[in-house]
C-alpha cells in the first residue's frame, strides 16, 4: 500500500522518494448527516418543501443543489452554503495583514485576498512622532519612506464602501509595517472569528490572526516604528531558536489547513505540542503520513 | 511572486544559520511523490509532487521523419504550459514567460544526443522515426517547478508504450509501408535509457541550497539548474537570476547538486519499479 522509499541519508543532504498514495479519507456516506453537511458543487440538498433558496445554491426542477463546495448553512427556512475556499469578504472592525500593491496620490493599496484590492489612505494613519496635523503635499512625496511596494502591513478595515471597497486604517499602537517574521496564508474561512486578534502564544511567539486568512508569526511584539520612528528602525534579529518555534508553528498551522480545520490559538498549540512529545522535527511533520497520524493523535487528546 | 525587503532579510537570515522556515537544512529536499500511467489514452504520463508544487506530464508519440545529421535520430519537443490555478501572479506576459522557460530548459536537456538517446528512437535509417511531443503542464507551482517537471517527465518518458511499428523501405520514387500491430499485449518500453533531471540550487546571500519554496525562490539572487543523469555526470547546467557567482566553492556546489540527483534518480527507478500498475485519478 504506502509504498515508500528511502534513499540513504548521508550526512547533509537528504530527500525521500515515494509513490503517490490516494487519502486515506473514507468515503462520506450521502445520505448520513455528515454527508448532508458537507456538499460539493453539483450535489442535492435535501430540503423541507417551502425552503428559501440562499448563497451558493441554485434550483432546478424543484431540487436544490449546490453551486460550491462548503457546509450547508440552514437559518429557518433559508438554506444556504458556505463556501470551504473562497476570497476573504470584509466586515468592519476585521484585522487583516495585507501585501502593498500601489503606492499612488494619497493612498496604498493593498492585497487583502479579497475581490478587491483594499485602500489605505494616507490621512488613516497616524504620522511618525503622533502629530495630529492635515497632511500635507510634503507627506504624500514621503509616503515610500512610510511603507512601499511588497510591504507586508497590519490594519483594520474601517468602512465597507458601496461599491464592494474596504477602506482600512492603521490608527492604533498595534497596526503597522510588519518585519522580521514569517507569514502564513491559510484559506479565510478556517481562522476563528475571535475577540484577541494579537496574541502571545505559549511558545512565547507573537501571532496577528488576520481575518483575511494571513498569520504573521514573529519572536518580537510586532513593532509600532511607523508611529516611533519612521521605517529605518533595526528591529532585533530573530534567534535561532525562535526560528525553529516559528517554523514549528508554521507547519502547524498548514497542517490544519490542510485538514480544514479552525485555526486559533488552541488548535494550533494542539499540534505544536503533540508534534513536540511525538519528537518530530520541524520539517518531518508536513510528510504525508507522519501529517495524517499527528492529526489523528490530536483529534484523541479530545479538544477538538 | 511579491515579496518585501524585510522577508528577504529573514529569509537570508535562516539560510545563514541553516534553518529554513519550513524547518529544514539547506541540502534537504521535500519529499518527492510520484505516480505514472495516469492518462490512459497517452503514451505515457507521469505526474510529480514535491511540496506544494504539482506537475503532470504527458507523451504523445507520433511516427515522423528521421532527424539528425545522418537521419538516424527521433525527436522529443517539450510543450510547456503554466495552468492559470498555480497560485502564481496570473498575467499573462509572465506566464507566457515562464512557459517559454521551462520549455527551453527541458528542450536543451534533451537535445544533448547521451540524455536523451534519441537513435533508439528511429524506425528506418534516414527516414521514420518516432517523435514524442511532450506536454508538461505545472498544476501547482510552490517553488523549484522545473526540478519538480523533470522528474515527472524522466518517469513518463520511462514509461511510455508503444506498439510494435515495422516499416518496410517503399521502391524507389514511393512511399514507405508501415505496418503497425494493434495488440495491445504487443506494446513495448520505448525507452530504456537514462534521462536526466535537473536539480536546482538557489544562492541566497552567500549561502547555496536545494529545492527553495516560492518565498526562497523570489529572495535569491541566483540559480542554477544543473541537468544530472544516474551515473552523477552533468549533462547542462543553466544560471537563471540576476547575481553574479564567486568561482570559490562552485564546484562543491555542482557535486552537491549532482548526489542529489543520482539519490533521486534511484528513488525514482525503485518506485517505477515497484509500481507497474495503473495508478491514479484518470485510470
Amino acid at each position: 500500500m504506502n509504498e515508500m522509499v528511502d534513499v540513504e541519508v548521508d550526512d547533509h543532504c537528504t530527500v525521500v522518494v515515494r509513490a503517490a498514495t490516494r487519502s486515506r479519507t473514507e468515503d462520506v456516506d450521502r445520505s448520513s448527516e455528515l454527508g448532508q453537511m458537507c456538499v460539493v458543487a453539483g450535489d442535492q440538498i435535501h430540503v423541507e418543501p417551502g425552503f428559501v433558496r440562499g448563497r451558493g445554491t441554485l434550483t432546478e426542477s424543484g431540487l436544490l443543489i449546490a453551486t460550491v463546495g462548503g457546509v450547508v448553512d440552514r437559518v429557518n427556512k433559508l438554506v444556504s452554503v458556505r463556501p470551504l475556499v473562497s476570497r476573504y469578504t470584509p466586515e468592519i472592525g476585521d484585522v487583516v495583514i495585507g501585501r502593498v500593491v500601489e503606492v499612488s496620490q494619497n493612498r496604498w493599496k493593498l492585497d487583502v485576498d479579497a475581490r478587491q484590492e483594499a485602500v489605505l489612505m494616507l490621512s488613516a494613519m497616524n504620522l511618525p512622532g503622533g502629530a495630529q496635523r492635515r497632511r500635507t503635499y510634503e507627506d504624500e512625496l514621503n509616503m515610500r519612506s512610510l511603507i512601499k511596494e511588497e510591504d507586508l502591513i497590519s490594519a483594520e478595515v474601517q468602512e465597507l464602501k458601496q461599491d464592494g471597497g474596504i477602506a482600512l486604517h492603521t490608527r492604533s499602537m498595534k497596526y503597522g509595517r510588519l518585519s522580521e517574521g514569517q507569514l502564513v496564508r491559510v484559506k479565510s474561512a478556517l481562522i476563528k472569528r475571535q475577540k484577541k486578534r494579537f496574541q502571545m502564544l505559549p511558545c512565547e511567539i507573537h501571532a496577528i490572526f488576520g481575518n483575511n486568512g494571513y498569520i504573521w508569526l514573529s519572536e518580537e511584539e510586532p513593532r509600532k516604528e511607523l508611529e516611533e520612528q519612521g521605517r529605518n528602525t533595526e528591529t532585533p534579529k530573530t534567534s535561532l531558536d525562535g526560528r525553529r518555534r516559528i517554523s514549528r508553528l508554521r507547519n502547524s498551522i498548514l497542517i490544519l489547513n490542510e485538514m480544514s480545520m479552525t485555526i486559533h490559538a488552541q488548535t494550533i498549540m494542539d499540534v505544536y505540542i503533540t508534534s513536540e512529545q511525538a519528537g518530530l522535527r520541524e520539517f518531518e511533520m508536513l510528510r504525508q503520513n507522519v501529517r495524517e497520524q499527528l492529526i489523528e493523535r490530536v483529534r484523541n487528546r479530545g479538544n477538538f | 511572486m511579491h515579496i518585501s525587503s524585510t522577508e528577504v532579510d529573514y529569509i537570508a537570515l535562516g539560510a545563514s544559520s541553516d534553518f529554513r522556515a519550513d524547518g529544514r537544512h539547506a541540502f534537504e529536499f521535500r519529499d518527492v511523490i510520484v505516480e505514472s500511467h495516469l492518462v490512459p489514452s497517452v503514451s505515457g504520463s507521469s505526474r510529480a509532487q514535491v511540496g506544494g508544487t504539482d506537475v503532470l506530464v504527458y507523451v504523445k508519440a507520433e511516427l515522423g521523419p528521421a532527424q539528425g545529421k545522418n537521419g538516424t535520430e527521433g525527436v522529443i519537443t517539450f510543450t510547456a504550459h503554466y495552468s492559470s490555478v498555480t497560485g502564481l501572479d496570473n498575467e499573462v506576459r509572465t506566464s507566457n514567460m515562464l512557459n517559454a522557460e521551462l520549455e527551453e530548459s527541458l528542450n536543451r536537456l534533451f537535445s544533448e544526443k547521451q540524455a536523451a538517446n534519441l537513435e533508439r528512437l528511429c524506425l528506418l535509417e534516414g527516414r521514420v522515426a518516432w517523435t514524442l511531443l511532450v506536454d508538461v503542464t505545472v498544476l501547482k507551482a510552490d517553488g523549484n517547478v522545473l526540478d519538480v517537471a523533470s522528474f515527472a517527465v524522466r518517469n513518463a518518458l520511462l514509461s511510455t508504450l508503444v506498439p510494435h511499428v515495422e516499416v518496410i523501405r517503399g521502391e524507389e520514387g514511393e512511399a514507405d509501408e508501415i505496418e503497425v500491430d494493434d495488440e495491445p499485449a504487443s506494446r513495448r518500453l520505448l525507452l530504456e535509457g537514462d534521462p536526466p533531471v535537473f536539480i536546482s540550487v538557489c544562492l541566497l546571500g552567500s549561502k547555496w541550497m536545494l529545492d527553495a519554496s516560492q518565498d526562497e525562490e523570489a529572495s535569491m539572487t541566483s540559480k542554477l539548474s544543473v541537468g544530472v543523469n544516474s551515473s552523477g555526470k552533468v549533462c547542462g547546467i543553466v544560471k537563471a537570476g540576476e547575481g553574479a557567482l564567486e568561482w570559490d566553492g562552485l564546484g562543491d556546489t555542482l557535486k552537491t547538486a549532482a548526489n542529489m540527483g543520482v539519490k533521486i534518480i534511484e528513488g525514482l527507478r525503485k518506485v517505477q519499479a515497484s509500481r507497474a500498475e495503473t495508478v491514479g485519478f484518470f485510470a
